[in-house]
């Protein structure tokens, strides 16, 4: 008999290679610490920005703000870059810690081993073990595609935005767009460039405004490489002028009234045919969903062969996509840009704590303390989950305040984990801060509410900058001098 | 919850018109124009900005508050202030010399206020007690840095923090100084610089 081979271990699991697990991993090594790794399941990484390929694909938030704060890229060509650029910037940040990323390795399984005070990691290429679980498998990762009658029968081509086949020719073809979320106002202007047909199916209109994007001219940009601190003050600039949009979701009526005329009148001057314009207007509070950013999306419905059907697809009939109206559709090609699969995580299924799996932790809606450390689920942090989203600014500056924390409390080096208590009070006051905001009370349906219970559980109610110092003051927890009842106290005193 | 009192700059009421309404989803605000004395006590916490800020420094030497936050303020008029609140009725060069380098940001002027510069009183620095945040701005041309360094070097318990915009602060960058007014009230003793 031959002894199995020994598991291997690794002090720190990170699992998903996007800006959360790279950019923490780069964070660990460059605060001296090597015993870590990266599991991606994918063949590359990039999270987001590998598996986003559409056409017109881009960030909506200005890209020098748009990526990480320890490592800047004096190299963005435009304002807003291309899905392309903010990959290819990945793939050089994680040049640093190539070592330590493992990818086409999915975690299949992650489990508690309360015994040994370890985490087990199962991956079909061999099992690890790890004192520390870092999840961070995003939040938009996995694509969601409605229940459809007779879509199985579709005898044309379809796929999802995020899992774009670049080798179905869109020339000539008719096209259905489902959907009409931030990927759509992207990728409509594109197809509608190339196919016979667009057919686009609204379940909800968004709001649009113009998008200020320019080039960065050579001079910026080599000014951006010589001095890096330039690019401080440009991000801080940003980051700022950004801050500023959280006050038209939450709480000035002048501002939202402002925000709202801003998206009316880019409607009103792109888009001439009243009928059209009707069926373009949402129906909601403006800011309950993303505000989206596009100067193409509106003309492009002016476009001869550009349809808009103001609902839902009902229905796959062969080759015909039908509305809820009933009138069908020929076409060759669906694209579903229908979102993601955002309240319920897929991989909280595979997560088991001390007691349950993450899935059955979550039953009533994401939740952890501080939006990283949950309850009965010892040194395990989770990042850009629970209420870590963000409407009005950077993703990335709400994913480094985790890091921070998780950096913070890994310095601390004790067991980590958070009472039931501190877990409770966090969210009951999360809970009550988003009770009668636009995003839980504006008339829309969006994917920041999980639709089981109606909590804003994808979103944090509040300024990035206030999400910050909220982690920063809840680290408090893990303090040496901390007591057992540290937690419910943090809990209570935070505001 | 904090009471808020606040001093508003030439541009009157209308500067604080992102920063009050935030400030009051959670504290009590009140406005009040540059030309009337405010009403404090010793649980206010008083904002003052640009000329709003000398005044606000008078009252807290008089009228002890729980703390003072001044914005883009000066110790007293000097002959380029003077000079600029002269020229700065024309439009053009008041938004063109209030603004930092890279903001595209319009500050509001009244310029009925900017005639108040020649005779506004002189603070006496020594006499307030308070905690005080002095907020600076590193292109400021029209009050300077330097001048809201005089002010941090004449409050004895007072913190200094610059921000990078021109005199118009609060039309360039007021969600930023909404932060430090929030961290100010709920611990006007800590340093702002090492708490960012
Ligand atoms: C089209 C699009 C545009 C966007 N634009 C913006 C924008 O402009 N501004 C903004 O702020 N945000 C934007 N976002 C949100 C974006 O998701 C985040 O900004 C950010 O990229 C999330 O990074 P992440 O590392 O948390 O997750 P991801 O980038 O999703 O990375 C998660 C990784 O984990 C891997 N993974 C998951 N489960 C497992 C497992 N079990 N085992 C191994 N690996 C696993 C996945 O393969 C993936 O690589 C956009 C999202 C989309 C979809």
């Amino acid at each position: 008999m031959i002894a199995p081979p020994p598991v291997p271990h690794t002090d720190i699991a990170i699992v998903g290679a996007g800006f959360a697990g790279i950019g923490l991993a780069v964070r660990l090594q460059r605060s001296g610490r090597t015993d870590f790794t990266v599991f991606e399941r994918a063949s590359s990484v990039g999270g987001t920005w590998r598996d986003n390929t559409y056409p017109g694909v881009a960030c909506d938030i200005p890209a020098h703000l748009y990526s990480l704060s320890f490592a800047t890229n004096p190299e963005w060509s435009h304002v807003f870059a291309a899905g392309h650029e903010i990959r290819d910037y990945l793939e050089r940040v994680t040049d640093e810690v190539r070592g330590c990323v493992r990818l086409n390795t999915p975690v299949l399984d992650m489990t508690w081993d309360e015994h040994r005070g370890l985490w087990m990691l199962t991956t079909p290429r061999g099992s690890h073990t790890a004192r520390v679980l870092v999840l961070a498998c995003g939040r938009l990762a996995d694509p969601y595609i409605p229940v459809i009658d007779g879509l199985a029968g579709f005898t044309g081509e379809m796929f999802h935005s995020a899992r774009w086949d670049h080798d179905v020719d869109l020339v000539g073809k008719r096209v259905a767009v489902v959907g009409s979320g931030a990927s759509a106002v992207q990728l409509v202007p594109r197809v509608a460039e190339l196919a016979e047909q667009v057919t686009v199916f609204q379940r909800s209109a968004p709001y649009v405004v113009p998008r200020a994007d320019r080039e960065y001219t050579d001079a910026e940009r080599g000014l951006f490489a010589k001095d890096p601190q330039e690019i401080d003050r440009l991000r801080s600039q940003l980051f700022w002028a950004a801050e500023e949009g959280f006050a038209e979701r939450a709480g000035d009526p002048t501002r939202t009234e402002a925000a709202r005329e801003r998206a009316l009148t880019h409607l009103a001057a792109s888009v001439a045919d009243p009928r059209l314009r009707e069926l373009l207007t949402p129906d909601y509070e403006v800011g309950c969903k993303r505000i989206l950013i596009s100067n193409d999306y509106y003309p492009a419905f002016e476009r001869y062969g550009v349809n808009l059907v103001p609902s839902p697809i009902a229905a796959v009939d062969g080759g015909a996509a039908v509305g809820a109206n009933g009138i069908t559709h020929e076409v060759d090609v669906i694209v579903f840009a229908t979102g993601f699969l955002a309240a319920e995580q897929p991989y909280a299924a595979h997560v088991r704590g001390r007691d349950e799996t993450l899935a059955e932790h979550w039953a009533g809606g994401m939740r952890a303390y501080a939006s990283t450390s949950v309850a009965g689920f010892p040194q395990m942090f989770v990042l850009d989950g629970p209420n870590a989203g963000l409407g009005h600014n950077s993703a990335v500056h709400m994913i480094e305040s985790q890091i921070e924390f998780v950096m913070t409390a890994l310095a601390a080096g004790r067991v980590l984990e958070v009472s039931p208590a501190a877990e409770k009070t966090w969210t009951e006051r999360l809970d009550a801060a988003a009770e009668g905001t636009v995003w839980t009370a504006g008339g829309c349906e969006s994917w920041y509410v999980d639709p089981r219970n109606g909590r804003l559980t994808l979103l944090w109610p509040g300024f990035a900058h206030a999400f910050r110092t909220a982690l920063a003051d809840a680290t408090v927890l893990f303090s040496p001098a901390a007591g057992p009842d540290e937690a419910a106290r943090v809990g209570d005193r935070a505001d | 919850m904090t009471e808020f009192v606040m001093l508003p700059g030439f541009g009157g009421a209308g500067d604080f018109d992102f920063v009050a309404p935030m400030l009051a989803r959670e504290h009590t605000v009140s406005l009040v124009e540059a030309t009337a004395p405010p009403a404090t006590d010793t649980d206010t916490i008083l904002v003052g900005y640009s000329l709003g800020a000398v005044l606000a420094a008078v009252q807290a030497a008089a009228h002890p508050v729980r703390g003072l936050v001044l914005i883009c303020g000066w110790t007293q008029s000097t002959p380029r202030l003077v000079d600029w609140s002269i020229h700065a009725g024309d439009e053009a060069f008041a938004r063109h010399t209030m603004v930092g380098p890279a903001s595209d940001r319009t500050p509001l002027v009244r310029p009925e206020l900017l005639a108040l510069v020649g005779s506004l009183p002189v603070p006496e620095l020594g006499a307030i007690a308070c905690p005080t945040l002095v907020i600076g701005a590193t292109y400021d041309l029209v009050a300077t840095a330097h001048q809201s360094r005089l002010l941090y070097g004449g409050i004895a318990g007072s913190r200094y923090v610059e921000l990078a915009t021109g005199h118009a602060a609060l039309a360039e960058r007021p969600a930023e100084v909404l932060s430090l007014l929030t961290a100010f009230a709920a611990q006007p003793s800590v340093d702002p610089v090492a708490q960012r």
